[in-house]
């Protein structure tokens, strides 16, 4: 009883301790100048990716959905997020011919006709910051409670569920590139400059948004730790675990999958608002399938059914992935970046194979636990 | 190559050239030249002898009218300062039929042809210079040829070099460099070659229209072997008088002309006659004939018309078979590892690419290339590629897929990372440009009927496909290896527990699986480019949606939707909604909705798995 | 044979030993980037930049390396991963501390590594030629521009063959839309009717081109009309094929190509191509000595390091531009004295210099380089056969004139003050 509640305490400090890492360690270790602003920049990005993480793991992990569309909403939210950047953008723009409106410079070059086309209207109510994150995050939960309901109210499931997603996922990633859809095709959206009039090259802002993304990092592990935790979260593991037992206990499963996708598709969205400021540019590139592909593996590497270990994971490979593409000079090997591919591959049949529940769960080895919740096989 | 200078005792200046003023070659001898002297035609001697007969009898004028002399003389003009006389030199060498002559106008219009004033007495006068040299004393030196035969032009057992400004530079003009192309329609129509002759018919008809080529096209009308080129010959000469660029054409003849067209369903006639409909309708003062030109435009185009939707339709039908039959053949393999084993096979694409280098490896062991074609390559690629890949299936499937055969999601993960691994291990042993050369029985197509063609290459891919499709079903279900392929993937306990050793069955499946993969990635090289990442880029997303669409663990579903995804983009692809055109973006998004809409009726696909099997 | 070598590459993979004597350089050095994908979809074009801007690194250190310093590559791989190339982009000018940087094909990897550029006031030079509208003090364009390349490949097929209807083919991405419009401005100032021209785009990636050439067949029925192609990379293959395939000949609608060179020929069936033609502004068959020195040069240098494809290794207009781009910044460098971003681009403005195309020279101002255009006509063999050339050098428009009114361009952007002002 007391050994539980200790072992309970280091994996909950072991979360704590990681925020403390994210919010004190890291802008100390940038004051006193032993990390340069870029690489907290680049620590930034990587979070967002693992709040979008964090959501599938709620729905794969925990839910069992296989859901290849996180790519997706996770550039809702990121257009939504790019939008108001470009409309704050720099140079480069025109006014249109109402003269109401400044079409930005990323949609001005990729216009099809000569001389300056009206802005669209799909365009204007991103012009004012608040809008523009209410709606990243609206959007992209609407759009997933209704690809959940059609979808889960008949009854698709498995692999079925994932190639719908993936269908979808390609068709937007299609649209999206299209340059006279408006979305300033596969150039995406450039040039951006401020956001609430302070300029994204400055340090400050640099430092300011990567906060803000440990902090909804933070939020967003709490918010999932405590559905998983509650009785609505052992109803999803038993939607996992035996969906048809459920159903005939009187439940409705899609309720409770449409709910868990919705709130999946709004963390992604929330990782592409903070991403496209940090970033600098937004293109539909980040919805390609093999984005979303990447989002599973992630989970899978980090450890499915284990929060932190779909942090761990979305950090870890990118991470990895950064260094290895480029050229480095160890004591013995000369690296080329043209391996990394092989490496990257090497780790995910490895994974499989020698750690079917992820990375976390040998960290939980290490420390003497044993992962609960850890994914059935 | 009897037309070389033959050297004669008595020094540098007693160069002559045998001329054939006297000895007009017989046409079996002017084809026997010709085929020496050009490599490409050598496959075509059996044709040309066959042909040679029917030339002599009928007195094509294939062989030259003119001897060499006068076309050497002719040349001559091409310096003039006269540009009305430089075009007649143009034409007239045109007429004189040589076949050689293209190859020099191509030459002319590139301005490689010069003329050479201070030519030694005997040499010629107009010489070809494609490079200069430099000496040691950095003059620019120009090595000379002939212009007919290409041959150096010796002086002293010597190929001639003046100085580079010794030679007048006699390039043409705009003008005139357009009339030296269109002539050289003109010279093929002599051609023995039937595909040169085809395009010379073809583009004498088309603007500006050629009217010295009207006897030409009248003699091939009637005398021309090949009844393609016939028919293609009449359409060009009735283009050319529905033109009205005849002196002295009467309306009634062009009237003639337009209806003629109409009866004759020609495509090409389509655009000429709505422009003549819009500039009639626009004209302020008609011309004589006008009402009974628009009445017969009018009756003609609606004739062409017809035809040409029939064409239309045709040919949506057989484009979406025929993608249809790629897809199916892209997702057979796909159908077996996933469908029945239920092994999410991300890899899936890149065993189709090592098929398709596999085919790239077979046709350099073979020395196929575009020159010296070795067409039976691809014969031996298909069963090598089918080896190859389901080789790396079963190394895939020893070290990999094994475990994770109850683990199917982790699968996904397992095989994206062979697939990363694969494709970087082929870019880092053949880089990334290969280019793998189509069989030559590959190209082209056949005209079965008027302007339906099927190219080749597709037709093959279908039956490829129907062959692998059936070879599939009848392993499947007819013989005792697929009985227990299919109790294992049904009940795997059970199948073992009745002695089936399903360890030998799981790699023998997967390994058929992978090699289809292979298969139908050799086939992909006859109409696909291939490179390293082809796999993720073309194939893992479309082979998916055939087998998901179609039902998990049936060959029927497979062959359905991936015909059913077929024909609908190729009939939604050319689809015209008021004023817009549907594409191929589009087309690609709405097949998406609609297979998204299916899985929402059919959430287990076209043909779902009943029983046990429904519920993985 | 085959087996020992993939062997081998596999164990040049695998073997933990680092061939790189860490000679203790004695002499100074000075470190330069280099941008480009080695994997991904792009690396089927990059790859070949990379290696020659590794080769002309070589050859200058070999000569004594610039003002004294020994050119030290670093190699980055974006993995054609567009955020990526802002992340590499970061690392070279930050950590690395290179004095230039060389790199990028498509338009969205350079847009998206610009900010970094311009933030940083770092010096890039770029190889592809793209669709302008774009004038940025801190990137050098060694490509053409539209001006370059478009129009005089429309105006030969006017001139030459007749054409009086234009099909407009292009992958969807920015540079065929930019190009098609300056293409249909430049045809509407030449009296061809809208009627006339029609404009199409695919997706990336896209294989099944049998519809598109059946409109193709409908619309050059009459015999005077042709393609204007910006199809990209992979899709070229089906597309010609298909175009062969269904009875289509060069003669009976050619096709002018703007993104297809010889070193994408490599990775194409080629006869079904041959006689089909392409604007660039250079082509591996350009008879001049220093070109010949260069073809051979570079082959030999893929062959000596065991690169894919050896000696059967091609050069083209990227390759050529990307490798001048280098001895640009090595004479700027000299010309300036010093490494110095800033000084170095106002020695490169108006510089003359050799390059394996011939003599070409900086524009003053605009960032652009001038240079001859050549139109090719495909052979057999996957080279081109030059069947036109510009009088001398033409001028490049950052912005295109046919977009822009004459004086109402937009300014440049980037710079030392990071307002586009020198």
């Amino acid at each position: 009883m007391i050994l539980e509640s200790v072992r309970r305490m280091a994996r909950q400090h072991s979360v704590s301790a990681m925020l403390v890492f994210g919010l004190v360690l890291i802008p100390v270790l940038y004051w006193i100048g032993a990390i340069s602003i870029e690489t907290v920049n680049m620590l930034g990005r990587y979070m967002c990716f693992a709040i979008v993480a964090v959501g599938l793991d709620l729905i794969w992990g925990y839910t069992g959905i296989l859901s290849l569309c996180q790519a997706f909403f996770f550039s809702l939210g990121g257009y939504s997020m790019g939008m108001y950047l470009a409309h704050h953008g720099g140079a480069g723009g025109a006014t249109d011919p109402t003269g109401r409106w400044e079409v930005p410079a990323c949609l001005h070059v990729v216009s099809s006709k000569v001389g300056v086309e009206p802005l669209p209207w799909f365009w204007k109510p991103f012009y004012d910051l608040h809008w523009a994150v209410l709606l990243g995050l609206l959007i992209p939960g609407i759009v997933a409670a209704l690809i959940g309901f059609v979808g889960f109210r008949s009854r698709v499931r498995g692999v079925y569920f994932a190639i719908l997603t993936q269908a979808i996922t390609v068709a937007a990633w299609l649209v999206f590139s299209m340059n006279n859809m408006k979305f300033c095709g596969t150039n995406g959206l450039t040039n951006f400059d401020k956001i609430l009039g302070h300029p994204l090259s400055e340090n400050y802002v640099k430092l300011a948004l990567y906060l803000a993304t440990v902090v909804s990092l933070g939020s967003t592990y709490f918010l999932c730790h405590y559905i998983v935790r509650s009785r609505l979260g052992r109803v999803l593991i038993a939607v996992r675990d035996d969906e048809n037992t459920l159903r005939f206990s009187g439940y409705k499963p899609y309720m409770y999958k449409m709910f868990a996708f919705t709130v999946a598709a709004m963390l992604a969205g929330l990782g592409g608002i903070l991403y496209a400021p940090q970033m600098g540019i937004f293109t539909p590139a980040n919805m390609e399938a093999s984005a979303s592909i990447l989002v599973v593996i992630w989970v899978a590497v980090g450890g499915r059914g284990s929060l932190s270990g779909a942090v761990l994971g979305a950090l870890a490979i990118n991470l990895l992935y950064n260094f290895l593409t480029s050229e480095h000079n160890f004591y013995l090997l000369q690296w080329k970046p043209d391996y990394w591919p092989i490496i990257l591959g090497l780790l995910f049949i490895g994974v499989v194979l020698i750690f079917p529940n992820g990375l976390i769960h040998l960290w939980h080895r290490l420390n003497g636990q044993t992962s609960k919740d850890g994914n059935q096989s | 190559m009897a037309r070389r200078p033959v050297r004669v005792p008595g020094g540098p200046q007693a160069f002559k050239y045998k001329t054939y003023t006297q000895t007009h070659p017989k046409p079996e001898f002017f084809v026997q030249r010709l085929c020496s002297n050009n490599r490409i035609l050598l496959t075509l001697t059996l044709f040309l002898q066959v042909s040679a007969t029917i030339l002599a009898q009928t007195n094509q004028p294939v062989a030259r009218k003119e001897g060499e002399p006068k076309i050497l003389q002719l040349m001559v003009q091409l310096a003039s300062e006269e540009e009305e006389e430089v075009i007649q030199a143009i034409k007239n060498l045109a007429l004189t039929g040589d076949l050689r002559l293209e190859n020099f106008f191509d030459l002319y219009r590139q301005g490689s042809v010069y003329l050479w004033e201070d030519a030694p007495e005997g040499i010629l006068k107009i010489v070809v210079n494609e490079e200069t040299v430099e000496n040691d004393d950095f003059d620019e030196l120009a090595p000379l040829v002939h212009p007919l035969t290409k041959k150096p032009v010796m002086i002293d057992g010597k190929q001639a070099r003046p100085l580079i400004e010794d030679l007048t530079d006699i390039s043409p003009g705009r003008k005139v460099r357009k009339i030296a192309n269109s002539s050289k329609f003109l010279i093929r129509l002599a051609s023995p070659n039937p595909k040169d002759r085809i395009s010379g018919v073809k583009k004498t008809g088309d603007p500006p229209q050629n009217i010295d080529a009207i006897p030409s096209l009248q003699r091939i009308i009637k005398e021309d072997p090949d009844e393609k080129i016939q028919w293609t010959a009449k359409e060009s000469l009735l283009l050319i008088r529905l033109a009205g660029v005849l002196p002295e054409q009467t309306a009634k003849d062009r009237e003639a002309a337009i209806q003629e067209l109409g009866n004759i369903k020609s495509l090409r006639a389509l655009p000429r006659l709505q422009i003549l409909l819009d500039t009639l309708n626009e004209a302020k003062e008609k011309p004589e004939g006008a009402d009974a030109w628009t009445a017969a435009a009018k009756q003609s185009i609606k004739q062409i018309d017809k035809h040409e939707t029939s064409v239309e339709r045709f040919n949506n039908i057989f484009q979406g078979l025929s993608l249809g039959s790629v897809l199916i053949l892209m997702a057979l393999g796909l159908a077996i590892t996933f469908g029945l084993m239920g092994v999410i096979n991300m890899a899936h694409g890149e065993l189709m690419m090592i098929g398709a280098y596999t085919a790239f490896e077979i046709q350099r062991a073979f020395g196929h290339n575009p020159d010296n074609p070795v067409d039976s390559y691809f014969f031996v690629a298909i069963p090598v590629s089918f080896a190859v890949a389901a080789m790396v299936g079963l190394i895939m499937e020893a070290l990999v897929i094994r475990h994770l055969y109850r683990r199917p999601l982790e699968s996904l993960l397992a095989t994206w990372g062979i697939g990363l691994i694969l494709i970087q291990l082929v870019r880092i042993r053949y880089g990334d440009n290969i280019g793998v050369n189509a069989p030559t029985w590959s190209l082209g197509g056949n005209e079965i009927l008027q302007d339906v063609i099927l190219p080749n290459g597709r037709l093959f891919i279908m039956l490829l496909c129907a062959a692998c499709v059936g070879l599939v079903y009848f392993l499947m279900n007819k013989t005792p290896l697929g009985l227990r392929m299919r109790a294992t993937m049904q009940n795997r306990d059970m199948a073992s527990s009745l002695g089936v050793n399903t360890r030998n069955v799981d790699r023998c499946t997967f390994a058929l699986g992978s090699g289809l993969a292979g298969v139908a990635g050799c086939a992909w090289t006859l109409i696909g480019g291939v490179t390293p990442d082809m796999g993720q880029n073309n194939f893992i997303v479309d082979s998916f949606l055939v087998v998901v669409t179609g039902g998990v663990g049936e060959l029927a579903g497979v062959i359905c939707s991936g015909l059913g995804i077929g024909l609908i983009t190729k009939w939604v692809e050319p689809l015209r909604i008021g004023g817009f055109v549907v594409g191929a973006i589009w087309a690609k998004v709405i097949l998406l909705a609609i297979i998204v809409g299916f899985i929402q009726f059919k959430p287990a696909g076209l043909f779902a798995p009943k029983g046990r099997l429904s519920d993985v | 044979m085959k087996v020992v070598r993939t062997l081998k590459s596999i164990g040049k993979l695998l073997s933990f030993i680092c061939l790189s004597s860490a000679a203790l350089q004695a002499q100074k050095s000075v470190k330069v980037g280099i941008l480009h994908s080695l994997s991904g979809t792009m690396a089927i074009s990059e790859t070949s930049l990379r290696d020659v801007v590794l080769m002309a690194a070589e050859e200058i250190n070999a000569n004594g390396g610039v003002m004294g310093h020994k050119i030290e590559p670093v190699v980055v791989d974006p993995a054609s991963n567009w955020p990526l190339f802002a992340e590499k982009a970061k690392q070279l000018i930050l950590k690395e501390k290179v004095s230039v940087t060389f790199g990028c094909w498509t338009s969205v990897s350079r847009k998206s590594c610009l900010p970094v550029f311009e933030e940083n006031n770092a010096l890039l030079f770029y190889p592809v030629q793209y669709e302008g509208e774009e004038q940025s003090l801190n990137v050098f364009y060694t490509a053409a521009s539209p001006n370059q390349q478009l129009v005089p490949a429309a105006e030969y097929m006017m001139d030459e063959y007749d054409s009086k209807k234009f099909y407009l083919l292009g992958t969807d991405y920015v540079f065929p839309r930019t190009a098609n419009k300056v293409l249909k401005a430049f045809l509407k100032t030449k009296g061809v009717p809208d009627a006339n021209i029609i404009e199409e785009y695919t997706p990336f990636h896209h294989q099944d081109y049998q519809t598109i050439v059946s409109k193709i067949k409908k619309f050059s029925a009459s015999g005077d009309a042709c393609v204007l192609s910006t199809i990209n990379g992979d899709s070229n293959v089906p597309f010609y094929k298909e175009f062969a395939n269904q009875g289509l000949t060069s003669d009976d609608c050619p096709i002018m190509a703007f993104s297809v060179a010889e070193d994408e020929l490599r990775a194409m069936d080629v006869p079904p191509l041959v006689g089909h033609l392409a604007a660039w502004n250079y082509f591996q068959s350009i008879k001049s000595k220093e070109n010949k020195a260069f073809v051979k040069n570079f082959k030999t240098y893929c062959k000596k390091n065991n690169l894919p494809g050896g000696s059967k290794r091609v050069t083209d207009d990227p390759i050529e531009a990307a490798y001048f781009g280098v001895y640009v910044w090595k004479a700027a460098v000299e010309k300036a004295g010093s490494f110095d971003v800033d000084k170095v681009r106002k020695a490169v403005y108006g510089l003359k210099f050799d390059a394996p195309g011939g003599k070409k020279s900086m524009h003053p101002t605009n960032q652009h380089t001038l240079k001859p255009v050549y139109i090719g006509e495909i052979l057999k063999n996957g080279q081109f056969k030059i069947v036109n050339k510009s009088k001398g050098l033409v001028s490049p428009d950052s912005y295109s004139s046919y977009l822009h009114k004459k004086g109402e361009e937009p300014k440049p952007t980037g710079g030392p003050n990071g307002d586009g002002t020198l």
